[in-house]
């Protein structure tokens, strides 16, 4: 079984074959946020990114990718203005996926599957 | 008493008794539970003349229901006539008795079971019969209501009501409890006349048009028992159910004259929530009605809140917190400051982090002026830029504070639960906005506004920049002319119903432009859709409510739709159904100092399609 | 008020129009094309060099209108168009009546107005233009911002008023990002020193020989591709624009200082053909151009004469408008045989029996 040298740095990579849970139960409460293009808009206009690093595109990438450290640690930036949803050409609910998000961390400290 | 009278006044006698040693216990709790700073409002105001007019206010809307009968009449008649009838029966029929029995003070069934108890007496004087006339009239007035009742369930917008609330069993049990006690009791009565004779007009007559042989008179007693059976079933079933109010609402009264708040006061939410009515006009004025996705209304809400613990999410998120619901509310609960509570209760403990924010607040040059324009202000560029026009144009000494980085004011966080994080940004944006030093703060954004006067307490004044305009005009400091644009304003909710500002950017309007909506009635403004309290409608949702909305404010000859808040500018263009600008652009347009000819002859062409 | 009677009514003198009536001549029916501008060749007017090889507009222009022998009319307002029994009856704003059995309607497309997206400050701040405006610009030998100086900075904005549910349209138009990149190399051709970046959320260049120009633009002329959806801008003192946005390759904020900034404006579809046939509301498909997209045209009935060509059944390059053109062509002549019995003698005689039908 070829592994394409992937078993020598695990944190380096992404292993695209584990599902993130927190994914599932965010897409569920949320299904708009399957729609994410990934275009960056919402990241440009966000009042936290600029200051902070962390916009809502990150966000969904970090959730999508099952990098929960790093997206709890970056979820307690967001300043709940709304100024994502306002500019996403998906229509993506933005804010209702932050808060989504927020809950889940609080209640279940995701750990991958 | 014989053995049938007790059981004729039996359960009368415990509904009653139950329903006021579980309103007593009730109204103790709760009142127990008020803070101590509302319990202090509230002796104050009863000490007062506040007590007086809370009581000619009890007259006013608990019998009469005047706020319903400026809205709508037909609805209107058939909730007083309910109200104000079986009031009148009580007080009426106890003057009845009073004059009959010549005791001031008698047992309640004596006036309630009266056409019983004065069965055998001689027919009385021409005031005992005017009595027997005057409670016929009544009985019927009450009747006529109930009939409207029924049919409102067939056919609920010849009253006014788009979508006729839907009730939970509790409250459709007594509700029928309800609708059988008048229909019984002139059951009763009527059958009563038929064996015994007497009665009124309308009792007496149909009485006599029975005709039963005499040894079937236990019917008519049959009959009683039944009248005491669907009164004493419905004062059972009232404090599990949405007829609390009838009674609830005298001390809601009391607390809302005292400006007491359901907001963070577990005792003056459960008054409140149980003052509600359930009479659906709520469920009209709010705009996602319309809408099949939603089920967030007032009405649904607090009987949510009402009969469980918890309120789940999706409706409690549901709702735009206009203000309209509350406006329109016959009983004027303020659903807002309840729905705060539950999103706080479920969202205040989500964690945030704002250490970054340290090195945003940096130190600024002094300025008279501090212009906020609000996180919003660079999705449109159009009211800063006209706003620095304008300020230029009036050489005033003032500091964009966020040109640079936008900061938020912190009201969205507030509003979606999270109560801590908002306190927490709000450090930050204080301080940065006070970095200058300024006299006066001016903002553009209504949803800023409403939070610095709720919690900022700056040391200087907080206006909105129609204020400015408004000020700068009534000096005299806009040159004369004025454009023949047909314009009509848009009330935003947060700058009309929470901050209540109506006239001046109308005044500033009515110099510059045609408006064309001059007159209008506070508190009844339309919500763009747009309100970021709502987490669960999605973009069409929204959209179909803007649409909606701009279709009933404008005219045919409406060229432009003219607003005073961002957030409203971004909802209404979302469209395309007719161009929106801010007061200020027309402002700046007024003053020959607007942004370039392009735009212009583009937006002229834009208004041709 | 004339009454003047055709084969074919063409709606439209643009690239798909001029296309259709051609083919039309050339088996002989005769044709008439109602155009609103003053001057026929629709969108050709406007353009200044087409991709992918930079082919002059003006020249295709020409051709295109050397090639059919159909009357133009210019300048005509329709007021009404109404149905007969023998197919259609424009009327215009002098009265003047255009009668035949088929309509085939090439109205095109309507550029996106960039004033709808606020928060790119067009109309606002200076020196943003469109891609419309630069086509312009070209064409006047006009490179300059608001000052009258050559720009040294410029800045491609893509998808604007595509892919955007927060303007209406969710559709991709397909040719903004080639035209921004033709526009991109021949900035550069005209002004060597110009930085030129181009900010996208995705790469469309579906096109012959599309990628080509891209490799062109980034190999040849050093045409900087940056993707992340444009979010703010705003304006120095000195008139430069300051762009605000995420490079999403990198996951990090950006900013950008620019003279000017191109807005590739989208193709959208130009509803004022509906007030005029109000009963084609169902053709519209839901993103608001005529058809459905369907590959199976089996199902579609057409008895009723009316047809559609060209950039108002969706965005098209001038290559696919002529395309459609044609083929659309081919079925109107179809149908104008069935409907008017026609024979063809003789392909050199060209002489024709027709019975009314």
């Amino acid at each position: 079984m070829a592994n394409f040298g992937f078993g020598i740095q695990d944190d380096l990579m992404i292993d695209h074959d584990r599902l993130s849970p927190a994914y599932e139960a965010v897409l569920e409460e949320v299904p708009s946020i399957a729609a994410c293009i990934s275009c960056g808009s919402c990241s440009g206009t966000c009042v936290a990114f600029f200051q902070s690093g962390a916009g809502f595109r990150k966000l969904v990438m970090l959730l999508k990718n099952g990098s929960y450290d790093q997206l709890q640690q970056a979820l307690d930036y967001c300043q709940f203005c709304g100024k994502c949803s306002l500019v996403c050409p998906r229509g993506i609910n933005t804010r209702r996926a932050i808060l989504e998000m927020r809950k889940q961390f609080k209640t279940q400290g995701h750990d991958i599957v | 008493m014989t053995l049938f009278e007790v059981f004729l006044i039996l359960p009368f006698t415990l509904g009653l008794l139950i329903l006021l040693g579980v309103l007593t216990v009730k109204y103790y709790q709760w009142f127990r539970a008020l803070n101590p700073r509302n319990k202090l409002r509230l002796w104050r105001s009863l000490s007062s003349k506040q007590t007086f007019s809370s009581i000619a206010e009890m007259f006013r809307e608990c019998l009469l229901h005047l706020r319903i009968f400026h809205q709508k009449r037909r609805l209107w008649y058939m909730h007083m006539s309910l109200a104000f009838g079986w009031f009148l029966l009580i007080v009426v029929g106890h003057a009845e008795s009073v004059f009959s029995t010549g005791h001031i003070i008698s047992s309640p069934w004596k006036s309630i079971f009266f056409d019983y108890f004065s069965r055998n007496q001689e027919a009385g004087g021409w005031l005992l019969q005017g009595f027997n006339h005057g409670m016929d009239l009544i009985l019927l007035f009450i009747l006529t209501g109930l009939s409207l009742a029924l049919y409102k369930r067939i056919n609920s917008r010849l009253f006014g009501l788009k979508k006729r609330p839907i009730h939970s069993y509790p409250d459709r049990l007594a509700m029928l409890f309800l609708w059988f006690i008048f229909p019984m009791r002139f059951v009763a009565e009527a059958l009563n006349h038929t064996f015994y004779g007497g009665g009124g007009f309308m009792t007496g007559f149909f009485g006599d048009l029975i005709t039963l042989p005499d040894k079937l008179n236990y019917i008519s007693d049959v009959a009683w028992i039944g009248y005491s059976i669907t009164l004493g079933g419905f004062f059972f079933v009232l404090p599990w159910s949405r007829y609390m109010h009838i009674l609830t609402e005298v001390p809601h009264i009391l607390l809302k004259n005292a400006h007491v708040q359901p907001y963070q006061d577990s005792g003056c939410t459960e008054f409140s929530i149980h003052a509600c009515s359930s009479c659906g006009i709520c469920l009209d004025s709010c705009q996602m009605t319309n809408l099949d996705s939603c089920n967030g209304q007032s009405y649904y809400f607090i009987r949510t809140v009402r009969d469980q613990p918890g309120v789940p999410e999706n409706r409690m998120m549901n709702c735009l917190m206009c203000g309209r619901c509350s406006a329109d509310c016959p009983v004027q609960v303020d659903t807002l400051s309840i729905r705060m509570n539950e999103r706080i209760r479920m969202n205040d403990e989500l964690p945030f982090d704002y250490s970054y924010l340290d090195h945003v607040v940096k130190k600024t040059p002094r300025a008279r002026i501090a212009f906020f324009g609000g996180c919003m202000t660079q999705l449109v560029p159009g009211i800063s830029a006209s706003m620095k026009r304008i300020f230029d144009f009036y050489s005033e000494d003032y500091l964009m504070i966020d040109e640079n980085e936008a900061i938020c004011c912190g009201r969205p966080l507030f509003l979606s639960g999270q109560k801590k994080a908002y306190f927490e940004i709000m450090k930050y944006t204080r301080e940065k906005i006070l970095s200058c030093k300024p006299d006066l703060i001016i903002t553009s954004c209504p949803i800023c506004l409403t939070t610095f006067r709720n919690h900022y307490f700056f040391p200087v004044p907080v206006i909105h920049h129609t204020q400015y305009l408004e000020s700068m005009i009534s000096q005299g400091f806009l040159p004369p002319g004025q454009s023949d644009t047909k314009t009509v304003y848009h009330d935003p909710c947060e700058l009309g119903r929470y901050c209540g500002i109506y006239s001046e950017p109308r005044r500033v309007l009515h110099n510059i432009v045609e408006l064309q909506n001059k007159t209008y009635r506070q508190d009844q403004g339309l919500c763009c859709g747009g309100s970021i309290a709502d987490l669960e409608m999605d973009f069409e949702d929204k959209r179909s409510i803007a649409a909606d909305a701009i279709r009933q404010l404008v005219y045919p000859d409406t060229r432009v739709l003219a607003t005073a808040c961002p957030l409203c500018k971004i909802t209404f263009r979302t469209p395309n159904i007719i161009p929106v600008r801010d007061v200020a652009e027309l402002y700046a347009e007024a003053l020959k100092i607007s942004i370039p000819a392009r735009e212009l002859a583009a937006r002229e062409a834009l208004m041709e399609n | 008020m004339k009454k003047m009677d055709f084969d074919c009514v063409i709606v439209g003198a643009g690239p798909a129009g001029l296309k259709a009536s051609s083919m039309l001549d050339a088996e002989g029916f005769t044709v008439c094309l109602l155009e609103k501008e003053k001057i026929p060749g629709g969108k050709l007017n406007t353009w200044y060099e087409l991709f992918p090889h930079h082919e002059s507009a003006q020249a295709i222009r020409e051709q295109m209108l050397a090639a059919t022998a159909s009357q133009i009319f210019t300048s005509v307002t329709i007021k009404s168009i109404s149905r007969t029994d023998s197919g259609f009856c424009v009327r215009d704003r002098n009265e003047d009546e255009y009668c035949a059995p088929a309509l085939l309607i090439a109205t095109g497309f309507k550029p996106f107005d960039a004033c709808q997206k606020e928060e790119y400050g067009y109309g606002i701040y200076e020196n943003f233009i469109t891609s419309v405006d630069l086509e312009q610009m070209f064409r006047e030998q006009r490179l300059a911002n608001a000052a009258g100086e050559v720009p040294r900075k410029i800045a491609f904005i893509h998808c604007v008023g595509s892919r955007d549910i927060k303007v209406g349209s969710e559709f991709c138009s397909a040719n903004c990002c080639i035209t921004g990149i033709k526009q991109a190399i021949e900035l550069k051709k005209k002004i060597p020193h110009l930085n030129i970046y181009c900010l996208y959320m995705d790469l469309r260049l579906g096109g012959r020989f599309f990628e080509d120009c891209y490799k062109t633009s980034q190999v040849k002329h050093k045409v900087q591709f940056i993707r992340g959806r444009l979010s703010e801008t705003n304006e120095n003192p000195d008139q430069t624009i300051i762009l605000r946005y995420e490079d999403t390759l990198a996951g990090k904020p950006a900013k950008l200082t620019v003279d000017m900034v191109v807005l590739l404006v989208g193709m959208h579809p130009d509803p004022s053909i509906l007030n005029l046939l109000p009963d084609i509301d169902e053709q519209v498909g839901s993103d608001g151009f005529f058809g459905d997209g369907m590959i199976d045209q089996e199902g579609q009935s057409m008895d009723d004469g009316l047809f559609f060509a060209g950039a108002c059944t969706g965005p098209k390059s001038i290559i696919q408008s002529t395309d459609e053109a044609s083929t659309v062509a081919f079925r109107v002549i179809q149908y104008l045989k069935e409907k008017l019995h026609t024979e063809t003698e003789d392909q050199h005689g060209k002489l024709w029996i027709r019975h009314s039908g």
